[in-house]
């Protein structure tokens, strides 16, 4: 019960509002900063003393500060980021084939009518050599849009080829910075303090982790312990293991885990596992539907083309070139003929006769060995292009949506409110003034005490 | 909740309302709802399809503009041949009145002769360069003068037959008598080989036999060979076993058994210097190319396409097929003439020709001087209708082939003939009988010309109902893809509104704090 307990108290108020303060600072330093968890002062009551049947109070101290987190939502943030960065990288490659498929011009379709107008025309004057130029043109035409489709999509099949490894490469140096930072932590919780600032640099990390792959998160003694969703492990306390790249027998990049072990169909999001479905599943069976079409078109047309005589009174040769196997054909189909005169059109060997003209027109209503017309092939493909994108779209878009959505509830809990910062300021600098006030009272009674007895004090 | 910054939720809003913004500015710019596939993929997919009926639309109409020009002249022809042969009749009935002098029915001949040339004429009608009434053989006129003799401007085919050219000559080349019979009997074979001579057979056909048989080992066994020696006989042998042959042919001269296993012809001179026939005509012909020959008298057509590895032999088996099939007059031959012309004619001089040929080797084909038939015309065109695709399920034929206009059914050139021969003889009953042939015929192309303006006014409705579907599909299209410009407009003034509103919003709200009011 002494002036020099009070006094202790008072100064310990002081350093208790000034660690309070600096929590204050800080936070407002780093309202900015992504990833900042605001930090609170724990401010605890001083274990009281007993005398007597008195129990004094021992005034305040900072136990030190609490990073206020929301471990929950982070995860479901990482979650949805992981999403949104697979959405992202197939609505980023869809876009980009999407017009190659347009309803307008030069496009695969356009060109399919085209070739057919020219064969009626030239129907009603079989002999015209503009006509037969004009079907030549035609096809001509038609073969260079089914070259453009498949080269578009394989050069995007390339650029997401090497996307992969570039992703890859990411996730190394993201997994070295993490683990590098474990131990650190690891030592912090260990003492039963909250990892803070470098709790948060490292959870930036995994969240820029989660856009490349899924990741699945575990906090243990150690540190925290990340794995690709199908189990490889990427970090385990101070130790990240590294994923390589090779190239597979289909010429496409494969990931392999530390061991060698092919793991690339294993990493299904993120914008690694978008690349991945897109460049293996998506484009690929794009393709395939456009080389049947090219193939069995270009077939057909070749098949009509047998059944009649040329101008000058031969059977009728191929039309287009077309590869034997369906893979590649879109990219390899061309004309087989440039002499107008052989387009047969005769169905007599006569350089008058357009009887064979209809074959030839036939193919446009008759089903190709697929089942469909040649334009409810394509109808179905730009169906598929479509949807395909439209898909990606709308989950980016509902990604996205949702990420501001738990942004808002991560920030709810941990964001730096600026107006409540500044009431702290108020808050704290009070309770400093407050104790300051306490100490100099406390000097003035030192002072009369000092001077009780003696002239100075009457 | 605890909120800490709208900030990021401003730029969230700011960021939709922008998006919209461009989306509605992109709809009002192109006039479409749907710009790229994802905007709508079943309306994309649509409208794959119905872009593709709409070309077929227009493809049909601008076939419509294309043929019809093409069956008016030809209507107009046949109404100018109506007009001829209404002409005619007026001719043939004051002929046949019984009151003209020799002199006056001449006269009249004439005057149908003129009449049937300017019908042959209108036969003849082309339309840029394409010949309306030929068929499908339509690029050279289809009715020409008939003559008994026409001859190839190429006279190679005799020098075919030099060293080192490309004629095909069969050796052993003597021809065999048709219905001769010659056969063999071989101790190591079974049964008889027998070998009945057809017309154009040579005595490769029967050595070749002869070798097919002993390949096959069945009747004949391998080990027997037919060949010529060097005096020109025919001689068969087995090397294993004992063989008799006999034959009735006396181009052979029947076959004498030289020993057991060997049998010879008694002829000896079956090479060269006879008559050996060299299944000539050898020349090749251009693989695809077509010979046409008409004939005035049976008004028939005989049209012969070249395969590959075909020679005039082939055309002459062709034309002798014809010959029996009636479609050409009987006597009808083709031959190599001294100068190696290909020259084929009738042997009447009545029944005249006219022959017409693509085929390089042969160059054209000409009437042979003074060999032509009056008043006679052969029609070298085919009988094939080529069909114009108008409509989703419509086809109309564009063209009608000649010989069924002028030739078969009432015989159009056929009765003027007679009615001028008639009128040249001057008998009165003669020429009533053939005024009322052309008055028959008349009425048969009267009738020829209904399925023709049939099908003029059939392109007609069709036109209309085309450019009705046409703007059925355009509307459909829009409807599919398109946005009208009103609400286009409307979206793009809300779209505004909105994002002014949320810019203004985070404008207001953004920069206050509790700092602002602290002092």
């Amino acid at each position: 019960m002494s002036l020099n307990t009070s006094l202790s108290i008072a100064v310990q108020s002081l350093n208790a509002a000034s660690g309070a303060l600096q929590a204050t600072n800080n936070n407002i330093a780093n309202a900015n900063t992504p990833g900042y968890t605001r930090e609170v002062p724990i401010l605890q009551e001083v274990a009281p003393t007993t005398e007597g049947n008195v129990s004094l109070g021992n005034g305040v101290q900072i136990e030190g500060y609490q990073s206020i987190r929301d471990g929950l939502v982070q995860t479901r943030i990482q979650e949805e980021t992981t999403a949104q960065s697979s959405a992202n990288a197939q609505l980023s490659s869809m876009q980009q084939i999407q017009p190659t498929f347009t309803t307008s011009t030069q496009d695969i379709g356009t060109d399919m009518s085209a070739l057919f107008t020219s064969i009626s025309n030239l129907s009603t004057n079989p002999s015209s050599t503009s006509s037969q130029q004009a079907v030549l043109t035609a096809g001509q035409n038609l073969a260079a849009a089914f070259n453009t489709a498949s080269n578009t999509l394989s050069s995007q099949q390339a650029g997401l080829n090497t996307q992969v490894t570039q992703d890859v490469s990411q996730i190394n140096q993201l997994t070295t910075q993490i683990a590098a930072l474990n131990p650190q932590i690891a030592g912090m919780t260990a003492n039963g303090q909250d990892g803070g600032t470098l709790q948060d640099q490292q959870n930036e990390l995994v969240l820029k982790l989660s856009a490349l792959t899924s990741v699945s998160v575990t906090q243990g003694k150690t540190g925290v312990t990340l794995s690709t969703g199908n189990g490889t492990p990427l970090v385990v306390g101070s130790q990240s293991y590294a994923l390589q790249t090779t190239t597979g027998t289909d010429g496409m990049t494969h990931v392999l885990d530390e061991n060698g072990a092919d793991i690339t169909k294993t990493i299904t999001s993120g914008d690694l596992g978008g690349t991945i479905q897109t460049r293996d599943t998506t484009i690929p069976g794009l393709l395939t539907q456009l080389d049947t079409l090219a193939n069995q078109f270009g077939t057909a047309i070749n098949a009509a083309q047998a059944k009649g005589y040329d101008q000058k009174g031969n059977a009728g040769q191929n039309f287009f070139n077309v590869s034997t196997t369906v893979a590649g054909s879109a990219a390899s189909i061309s004309m087989a003929i440039s002499d107008p005169t052989l387009i047969a059109s005769s169905s007599d060997g006569t350089a008058g006769s357009n009887g064979n003209l209809a074959n030839l027109s036939a193919v446009q209503t008759t089903a190709l060995a697929s089942g469909k017309t040649p334009a409810n092939a394509y109808a179905n493909l730009v169906y598929q292009v479509g949807s395909l994108t439209s898909a990606a779209n709308a989950e980016s878009t509902a990604t996205t949506s949702s990420l501001v959505q738990l942004n808002d509830q991560l920030n709810s809990v941990s964001g730096v409110s600026i107006d409540q910062e500044s009431a702290n300021l108020i808050t704290y600098q009070q309770a400093y003034e407050a104790a300051a006030r306490v100490v100099s009272t406390i000097q003035q009674l030192f002072s009369i005490t000092m001077s009780m007895g003696t002239a100075a004090a009457a | 909740m605890r909120v800490t910054s709208m900030l990021a939720d401003i730029q969230y809003q700011m960021q939709q309302s922008q998006q919209a913004l461009a989306t509605a500015t992109q709809q009002v710019s192109t006039s479409l709802r749907v710009n790229q596939l994802s905007d709508d993929p079943a309306a994309s997919a649509n409208m794959v399809l119905s872009l593709g009926v709409s070309a077929n639309v227009d493809t049909y109409t601008s076939n419509i503009s294309s043929v019809t020009p093409q069956m008016q002249t030809a209507d107009s022809a046949m109404a100018s041949i109506v007009t001829s042969l209404n002409t005619a009749i007026t001719l043939g009935t004051s002929g046949a009145n019984g009151t003209n002098s020799a002199a006056n029915t001449q006269a009249i001949a004439s005057q149908v002769q003129g009449l049937l040339t300017s019908i042959v004429a209108k036969g003849n009608t082309s339309f840029q360069g394409v010949y309306l009434f030929g068929g499908t053989e339509n690029g050279t006129p289809p009715f020409v003068a008939a003559s008994t003799t026409y001859t190839s401007s190429v006279g190679t085919a005799a020098n075919s037959l030099s060293v080192g050219t490309t004629a095909s000559i069969h050796g052993n080349g003597t021809l065999l008598t048709p219905g001769s019979v010659t056969t063999i009997t071989d101790a190591g074979g079974t049964g008889t080989f027998t070998y009945t001579a057809q017309a154009g057979d040579t005595i490769k056909n029967l050595t070749d036999a002869i070798t097919q048989a002993a390949s096959a080992g069945t009747v004949l066994p391998s080990t027997v060979s037919a060949t010529l020696d060097g005096s020109g006989q025919l001689v068969v042998a087995d090397s294993a076993n004992n063989l008799t042959m006999s034959s009735n042919d006396s181009v052979l001269g029947g076959m004498t058994a030289t020993n057991a296993k060997t049998a010879t012809s008694t002829s000896g001179s079956l090479v060269e210097g006879t008559t050996a026939f060299v299944a000539g005509n050898g020349t090749a012909m251009t693989a695809g190319s077509i010979t046409t020959i008409g004939d005035a008298s049976t008004g028939g057509t005989m049209t012969f396409q070249a395969k590959a590895g075909d020679t005039l032999a082939n055309l002459n088996a062709a034309i002798g097929a014809a010959v029996t099939a009636g479609t050409l007059s009987a006597g009808t031959t083709a031959t190599i003439n001294a100068a190696g012309q290909l020259s084929i004619g009738t042997n009447s001089a009545t029944d005249g020709i006219a022959v017409n040929t693509d085929d390089a080797a042969l160059g054209s084909m000409s009437a042979a001087s003074s060999t032509a038939v009056a008043n006679a015309y052969a029609y070298v065109g085919n009988s094939t209708v080529n069909s114009v695709q108008v409509g989703e399920s419509m086809s109309v034929p564009t063209n009608l082939p000649g010989n069924q206009l002028l030739i078969s059914g009432a015989n159009v050139i056929g009765s003027l003939n007679e009615l001028i021969t008639a009128l040249q003889s001057g008998s009165a009953t003669q020429i009533g009988a053939a005024t009322t042939a052309v008055s028959t015929a008349l009425n048969y192309v009267s009738q020829q010309r209904v399925p023709l303006d049939n099908t003029i006014s059939q392109l007609n409705a069709e036109n209309t109902s085309l450019s009705s579907e046409t703007i059925t599909l355009k509307t459909q299209q829009t409807a599919l893809v398109g946005i009208t410009l009103a609400d286009a407009a409307t979206n793009l003034s809300q779209a505004e509104l909105d994002n002014s509103a949320v810019l203004a919003a985070a404008a207001k709200i953004a920069p206050q704090t509790l700092l602002d009011y602290l002092k």
